[in-house]
């Protein structure tokens, strides 16, 4: 009885509906209709043996799924997705090629060598085939303790490398890591601390919007304003407080948010944060050549370092899995920003007050360069707003 | 920094693992080969496999985050390969997807969130794919794709109440037959199995307006409902008409087929989709009930490919494992399974696996649960109710 109530339902409401018909559906397929999925093929999986002898060589033995290596190199060259042994054979320059990229060894800070050392053999893993690449790591007598991976990275974020590691004296480990960086000794935190420290420095004196907002809101520092005229600060002192005051506030602000985007607790489009961090620049750079925002710079310093915060985090590589390392990652992420941001203001702020008496100074340092940096950001504005490509960044 | 230390996530299944016969990685290590010939072919890539030089235009065109193309380009090569992923079982084809996807991460449009609730579910992230679907509602209120993959997982997760209410908040008129289909789908699992599987039956006859997709979705419910009725002349009407060609499609024969003791014929069916772990695993099993030269290199080939994803500590395959254990090992290592397993999902292979595992070793307490749940739930399933009743009877509960 329920069904033929069911069924008569159904084909009076069809028929009324049938303009819809079933094309309004856009996404309404299979993968999205049932989790009887059995997703249940191989993972892109690659393995790294590594074995270190007494003498401190490291030899390695990388194995790539010849279905990963078609992925990064033209190995299927006519394309008939036969692979042949010498379709692979003849890739193999090109694999040693972005190993040496995208395999990168480190000693104590150091960059490693790889040497290969015998031509590409093949092996079976789990049925499937694998090209074995043989080398090693010369790190010019010292142990290699970090790598940094990152093949496949852009390709399939399901990739991910097992590896084991047998050290003379040592019992021998395995573990697993997804393309970034890998600790191959055990001292972690310390190591995480330096490595995210390095990155902070590194990503503020390369993000060179970043420090121009900071340039921007640093350049009047060593004037004051008089009777509507600016006019040089009579001590250095001023100036070095009200340097401390916005550094302080740009900091304290994107860290919140730079932790919040991080931890994935807030996000906001990238294209919105980066305009908004030109528009940041603009701004910053037109209060040089029309003051209207008064004493306000460590506020405007806050507030758009909330912005800057949340471009810092696109750049931030993955953080650690485990909790410890994870708040270590973003406290040294923060620091060497910090870090990079002092040794900036530490080389600015001399040289502004040695010369702020100078009229060179006011009107093409503070003046010209205000107009140069206001246009730039104008058009970094137009160009990330409207997805253009007018100059570079 | 992504140093993660292999994570070993119970010390039995390493044992389970060794027990069927898996050499370990160096030992694999020591077999490496050089062809003889340069003509010899070494693999088959799978057809319609991305190419580099595909690849190599897409990372061209979004090595930064504001060079990336709008979305909307990016979307049906991302589709296409979720669709693949689907028929084919191959999770690759996930993560590509993922990757493709990565570079809007920063983005929220109804369109992302939803690709990426997509993959999540396909991954068993489904605490993500809640979020992203919850945070698409408030968007967009009673979007039915958003509505219909939380009814999906709620079922998988055997939340049935919350599933149904979002099978009922699919309004748009021109939805009727997914949102009839999708409360039949949790009917059939709250105690109305015969009548559902009607109302799908008459789904089927009455539109033919239906997606290939949406037939095929009709019919899985059906091969499941008519293993779990033990109705062979539902099987047949509905094995006539699924596809033979898709993952999904051939687990379901397959499993219609070993319910009733046709390995010959399972085996025919499964032989040249030993890629797939959850076809091999089927397919091992045909082989050693009938005893089959071939039973004990597909076992090893499966507890290899196990190995593979408990040192990738993935998650996603509790139910196979179990079923593996089931299988070839003992029934108290597969009831620790299935006991895990059972944490994480409630369709019917799980109930099945589940139930099978407590009643092989015939553990009062695991029975004791199953029971409970099936009278709690209302699900349906004749022939495992009988036994467990049985045992607990047997038992003096």
């Amino acid at each position: 009885m329920q069904q033929t109530k069911v069924s008569l339902t159904a084909h009076r409401l069809l028929s009324s509906v049938l303009q819809y018909c079933l094309q309004a559906i856009l996404l309404l397929c299979g993968v999205l209709l049932s989790c009887h999925v059995a997703y249940a093929h191989q993972s892109s999986t690659a393995y790294l043996a590594l074995q270190q002898n007494e003498q401190g060589l490291l030899h390695a033995e990388y194995r790539l799924a010849v279905r990963d290596l078609a992925l990064i190199t033209p190995l299927d060259s006519n394309a008939d997705l036969h692979i042949s042994w010498g379709e692979v054979k003849a890739q193999q320059h090109a694999l040693y090629q972005l190993l040496a990229h995208d395999m990168r060894w480190s000693a104590q800070q150091h960059p490693c060598q790889l040497q290969q050392q015998q031509p590409v053999a093949l092996d079976q893993i789990a049925g499937m085939t694998y090209v074995v690449a043989a080398f090693t790591v010369d790190c010019s007598g010292m142990q290699p303790d970090l790598l940094d991976y990152h093949l496949l990275q852009n390709i399939d974020s399901g990739h991910r490398l097992i590896m084991s590691m047998q050290q003379a004296g040592e019992p021998a480990r395995s573990w697993m890591m997804a393309p970034g960086q890998s600790l191959l000794q055990q001292d972690s935190l310390q190591h995480t601390f330096i490595s995210y420290v390095q990155e902070g420095i590194h990503h503020i004196l390369t993000g060179y919007d970043h420090l121009l907002f900071l340039l921007c809101l640093l350049l009047p520092a060593v004037y004051q304003r008089e009777q509507g005229q600016w006019v040089p600060v009579r001590h250095g002192s001023t100036t070095i407080k009200r340097a401390l005051y916005i550094a302080t506030a740009f900091t304290a602000a994107h860290s919140i948010t730079l932790s919040l985007a991080a931890l994935n607790i807030v996000s906001i489009p990238a294209r919105l944060i980066e305009s908004v961090i030109a528009f940041s620049i603009a701004l910053a750079a037109l209060n040089n050549l029309m003051p209207f925002l008064g004493k306000r710079q460590v506020l405007i310093a806050f507030l758009f370092g909330l912005v800057h915060g949340f471009g810092f985090a696109n750049a931030l590589s993955s953080l650690p899995l485990e909790r410890l390392a994870k708040v270590t990652a973003l406290f040294s992420f923060n620091v060497g920003i910090e870090l990079g941001q002092l040794l900036c203001i530490v080389i600015f702020l001399p040289i502004a007050l040695l010369i702020r008496q100078r009229s060179f100074y006011q009107r093409w340092v503070l003046q010209s360069g205000s107009v140069l940096a206001c246009v730039l950001a104008l058009l970094w504005m137009i160009q990330r707003l409207f997805n253009l490509n007018l100059i570079p960044g | 920094m992504a140093a993660h230390p292999a994570s070993v996530r119970t010390g039995f299944i390493t044992t389970l693992l060794l027990a069927g016969g898996l050499l370990g990685l160096n030992a694999s290590y020591a077999a490496s080969y050089r062809p003889a010939s340069d003509n010899d072919i070494v693999d088959v890539l799978p057809a319609g496999s991305l190419t580099y030089q595909q690849l190599n235009v897409q990372t061209a065109n979004s090595t930064t985050t504001l060079q990336k193309p709008p979305f909307e380009q990016v979307q049906p090569r991302i589709d296409a390969l979720l669709q693949q992923a689907y028929q084919r079982g191959d999770p690759r084809l996930l993560g590509m997807a993922e990757a493709m996807l990565q570079p809007y991460r920063q983005q929220n449009t109804p369109a992302i969130r939803l690709t990426r609730a997509n993959i999540y579910q396909a991954t068993h992230r489904f605490k993500e794919a809640r979020q992203e679907l919850l945070a698409l509602l408030k968007q967009m209120p009673n979007q039915a794709d958003s509505l219909l993959m939380l009814a999906s997982i709620d079922t998988v997760q055997g939340n049935f109440a919350a599933a149904q209410q979002s099978c009922q908040q699919i309004t748009d008129p021109g939805l009727l037959v997914i949102r009839l289909a999708c409360t039949a789908q949790i009917d059939g699992m709250t105690g109305k199995l015969k009548q559902s599987a009607a109302t799908l039956q008459q789904l089927l006859q009455l539109n033919s307006g239906l997606t290939t997709e949406q037939q095929r979705w009709l019919y899985l419910m059906l091969a499941d409902m008519a293993l779990r009725l033990d109705d062979p002349v539902m099987a047949r009407q509905v094995f006539t008409q699924l596809d033979r060609d898709s993952a999904p499609a051939l687990a379901a024969r397959a499993d219609w087929l070993l319910a009733h003791q046709a390995w010959g014929l399972t085996r025919g069916l499964l032989i040249n989709h030993t890629d797939n772990d959850s076809l091999l695993l089927r397919l091992a099993f045909a082989e050693q009930q009938l005893a089959h030269p071939d039973a004990a290199r597909h076992r090893e080939l499966l507890a290899q490919r196990l190995q593979v994803w408990q040192q990738r500590s993935e998650t996603a395959h509790q139910r196979e494992q179990a079923q593996y254990a089931l299988w070839f090992g003992s029934a108290e290592q597969a009831l620790q399974l299935a006991r895990l397993n059972w944490q994480k999902q409630r369709e019917s292979a799980d109930v099945a696996v589940y139930a099978q595992a407590a009643i092989r070793a015939n553990n009062p307490d695991d029975l004791t649960v199953l029971q409970q749940w099936l009278r709690d739930s209302g699900f349906e399933y004749p022939r495992l109710t009988q036994q467990i009743h049985h045992l607990l009877h047997q038992a003096g509960k």
